[in-house]
């Protein structure tokens, strides 16, 4: 089945990307498509930790319909819940910067992040 | 000179990359102490929290633990539960087949409740500051684009609701049902010229939904004295008419989530000129 | 059977990551980013999350390109140097 581990790494190295391209890239909506593959790294994370070995999703169904202590094959639905809410509560705020990004051009006519400050 | 500075930059950034790096795959690869490492493989649902939420005892677990002066579960099979049988369980204390529903709205509803709070602010604060913007045409769609947009567009709005309206049986709920509504009158929006976005409409579904959200969450508490409390009848597991206040919850919330989400997309595209 | 799936959708998700950082082109950053994002949507699907993997289908490759593409309109097209 599958191994947690190589799951994992991906996951991790997504974010690494992600973070380096915060630090490094210049132009601003550069920077915000960084941030936002981080947050799809930390997302797959979270949804990594909840995964359990040969499990199914958490809905009882009519093919699937008993459920209890000795017969438990759910993934865990908790990390689930979180991420749900998470990723439009993200696309909300990446709205949000998108918005800040379009008014720093309007302000300084560039979305460089070098260039900025130098002309009023 | 400052090119320079960027490329020591670029090497400050990816030594600090490596180092991080070094250490997740330092903590992945660790030896299982107890509590100590990532859950690499070897991960069983008795262990987690959730195990309560999935059996539906969360009520009778707490019990237990206050009868017998207790903090944690030593094994969990003392905990008492019971079969859960879909068509056929009734009045269980949450009674929606979906797990995840039933910790998004029931167990967890306080953060349902923030979180769409935070959306809401993020959607003013893009609308304050899209105020002053002007509208850039884009190029006039294709026949093909305008004959799909008319046919296709009702069609995903219906499925939205669908998918907010079943939140509780099947996989979906308010938060998905309400990025494909979105996602709708995205394809309204960019595909008809015509088409004229109602902010109006869109804002008095937003505060009527969220105020429904908030009534709900008091009704629990005046009937339950306990702030959003499922203070209707659970029903039977499986059926559209079970799960009490979840379905309504979810209703509220798909159609709280689409309206501030279109109307985002809608004031990004259009500019904000007419307020 | 899902690994060699989830090992090929992984492997070109981080490519996808590179090229979205170093495209000299923004236009290349916001496909890249909305291919990771519907890649995402399929692990999290294999990974029996069917209610994160719809959400993130709608968003994650939907929407949220939606909003880069209608930035990137108001910014005309500014290219990275």
């Amino acid at each position: 089945m599958i191994n947690s581990l190589f799951l994992y790494s991906i996951a991790c190295i997504l974010f690494l990307i992600g973070l380096f391209g915060v630090l490094t890239r210049k132009n601003v909506i550069k920077i915000l498509v960084s941030l936002s593959i981080m947050e799809t790294a930390v997302n797959l994370f979270l949804i990594i930790v909840g995964y359990i070995k040969n499990g199914k999703a958490p809905i009882l169904t009519r093919w699937d319909p008993h459920i209890n202590i000795h017969t438990l094959n759910f993934v865990d639905p908790l990390p689930q819940a979180l991420v749900l809410t998470a990723i439009v509560i993200g696309l909300g705020t990446t709205a949000l910067a998108l918005t800040i990004a379009i008014k720093l051009y309007e302000h300084y006519g560039t979305l460089d992040i070098t260039k900025m400050g130098d002309k009023k | 000179m400052k090119n320079t500075n960027f490329v020591t930059g670029s090497f400050i950034a990816l030594t600090l990359v490596v180092i991080l790096g070094i250490f997740f795959f330092q903590a992945l690869n660790q030896p299982a102490h107890e509590g100590k490492t990532m859950p690499v493989d070897n991960v069983h649902l008795e262990d987690r929290v959730s195990l309560h939420y999935v059996l539906k005892n969360v009520n009778e677990a707490s019990q237990y633990l206050e009868s017998h002066g207790k903090s944690y579960f030593n094994e969990r099979d003392e905990v008492p539960s019971k079969t859960i049988e879909f068509g056929k369980s009734k009045n269980l204390e949450e009674g929606s087949a979906n797990e995840v529903t039933s910790i998004v709205v029931n167990y967890r509803g306080f953060d349902t409740l923030g979180e769409v709070t935070v959306l809401f602010i993020s959607i003013i604060g893009l609308t304050l500051l899209m105020r002053g913007i002007n509208n850039k045409k884009i190029r006039e769609p294709s026949l093909i684009l305008k004959t799909g947009t008319t046919f296709l567009s009702p069609l995903i709005v219906l499925f939205g609701i669908y998918v907010f309206v079943h939140g509780h049986l099947t996989p979906g709920g308010g938060f998905p049902g309400g990025a494909i509504i979105a996602s709708g009158i995205l394809l309204l929006i960019i595909g008809l010229e015509s088409f004229q976005f109602n902010s109006v409409l869109s804002k008095s579904i937003e505060s009527l939904a969220g105020l429904a959200f908030v009534g709900i969450a008091l009704a629990g508490l005046f009937v339950k004295k306990s702030f959003l409390a499922n203070f209707m009848p659970t029903g039977t597991v499986g059926y559209l008419y079970s799960a009490g206040m979840v379905a309504l919850i979810y209703i509220v919330v798909g159609l709280k989530v689409g309206a501030e989400l279109a109307s985002g997309i809608a004031k990004l595209k259009e500019g904000g000129k007419n307020d | 059977m899902y690994v060699i799936i989830i090992s090929v959708l992984g492997i070109t998700m981080i490519f996808a990551a590179f090229m979205a950082i170093y495209a000299k082109k923004l236009i290349t950053a916001i496909i890249s980013l909305g291919l990771i994002g519907l890649f995402a949507s399929i692990i999290f699907l294999l990974l029996a999350a069917p209610d994160v993997a719809i959400t993130e289908a709608a968003i994650g490759s939907g929407l949220s390109i939606a909003i880069y593409l209608f930035a990137l309109r108001h910014t005309e097209g500014q290219e990275e140097k």
